[in-house]
């Protein structure tokens, strides 16, 4: 088995570990990133357990809101929808959940409007539109708009 | 097999059992989340996983070509309520994660087993192609400390004549076993110290792949032997002085 780098001296600049990486002359095509993808298998498999792993904002909301969906029945009153621990853990999660609950909210309007309240402080929903969840939801989107949230 | 000591104050911040399997052509993410159903009391928190792929290509007289990470489904978490187990259910296997404290072999085993057997009914698989142990150790070192060595035995070398000092490494080693047909990565790095400690990674991973069963007692005797090869290289990796750390 012979060492040596191939390809261009780009190539070997941008990738100085290939120079240990085997050569094959019988597939001179062959893309050039056996050292760098043995890299990114080390790599790979060093983050793989859970103890290494981060959890996104995205990943902890949407498994929260399952938890909650999935806990509160259609019947259950206001008051403990918003007093459920996962809600309360969205609302935890601060101004950074707020992107995600007006997706929601556009996705499949629901009882979001406690969460925005307690995490933004304001309250675009106008006194005749309460009790109307869509109604509610449009009033949360437009505020959303107006702040250039998206929505 | 070897009479293993058991450390009250054990360094494995995570064990995983890992058994890579083909499911039907059938068998779809909708499948899996039924799972749910049969794990729900022990295992309430579900969450969906993606496998994430991503890198770079380089071909010869072509500039580099980037592929963006992106994210497909392939699986499941199931979350135990104390968040310490977790099990996953995946379109290309299943891997049963213990987190600190880990308690002892025989319940991480029984209890992964059992996870297995519902995974088995509902994602049906056909073959077992790799089964795989992983332990993840923690050893927190006290410092001051003037070699790895009198701590574990397997450590980077540098060359005599260069500064001794080590601000970081990495290191990963691929140590095939001719007797159990078994393969080991074991990889060792540090994390930030702070005054008092400097944590050092001790992570092995052992593995097998061959056609098991998946009904069969054949897996779960090759995890046997994982298991062994695994303390056979922890152990003889470790000196006194860390398993006095483990008292």
């Amino acid at each position: 088995m012979s060492y040596a780098v191939r390809g261009g001296q780009a190539t070997s600049r941008l990738l100085s570990e290939e120079r240990y990486v085997p050569a094959d002359p019988q597939s001179p095509d062959k893309p050039l990133l056996t050292g760098s993808s043995q890299l990114l298998t080390a790599r790979l498999h060093y983050y793989l357990p859970v103890s290494r792993q981060r959890q996104s904002i995205a990943e902890r909301f949407r498994e929260l809101v399952q938890t909650w969906k999935e806990d509160v029945g259609p019947l259950s009153s206001t008051t403990e929808m918003a007093m459920h621990p996962a809600y309360q853990q969205i609302i935890g999660l601060g101004r950074d959940a707020v992107p995600h609950l007006l997706r929601e909210l556009q996705r499949e309007p629901d009882h979001w409007f406690w969460a925005l309240k307690a995490i933004t402080g304001v309250d675009p929903v106008e006194p005749r539109q309460r009790g109307q969840i869509r109604e509610m939801a449009e009033a949360w989107l437009r505020w959303a708009r107006e702040q250039g949230l998206g929505g | 097999m070897a009479d293993w000591p058991r450390f009250p104050n054990a360094p494995i911040t995570e064990a995983l059992l890992d058994i890579k399997a083909k499911l039907p052509a059938g068998v779809d993410l909708t499948r899996l989340a039924t799972l749910q159903g049969a794990v729900k009391d022990l295992y309430p928190a579900r969450r969906e996983r993606s496998s994430w792929q991503g890198g770079f290509q380089v071909k010869p007289g072509e500039l580099p070509e980037v592929f963006p990470p992106s994210g497909e489904p392939d699986g499941y978490l199931f979350t135990s309520k104390d968040g310490k187990q977790i099990v996953q259910a995946r379109l290309d296997g299943f891997t049963f994660n213990r987190l600190k404290p880990y308690d002892k072999w025989e319940s991480f085993r029984d209890e992964a087993r059992q996870q297995w057997e519902r995974y088995r009914e509902i994602a049906t698989p056909e073959i077992v192609s790799r089964v795989a142990l992983r332990y993840i150790n923690r050893i927190e070192i006290p410092l001051p400390m003037k070699d790895f060595r009198e701590f574990i035995l397997t450590t980077p070398e540098i060359a005599p004549k260069v500064p001794q000092g080590l601000a970081g490494f990495f290191m990963r080693l691929v140590i095939p076993d001719e007797k159990s047909k078994c393969i080991a990565i074991v990889t060792q790095t540090m994390e930030d110290p702070n005054e008092r400690v400097l944590p050092l990674i001790f992570d092995i991973d052992v593995s097998q792949e061959a056609a098991f069963h998946v009904r069969g007692e054949e897996m779960w005797e090759v995890f046997a032997q994982l298991r062994e090869y695994k303390n056979e290289i922890f152990f003889n990796s470790i000196t006194e002085r860390t398993k006095e750390l483990f008292k």
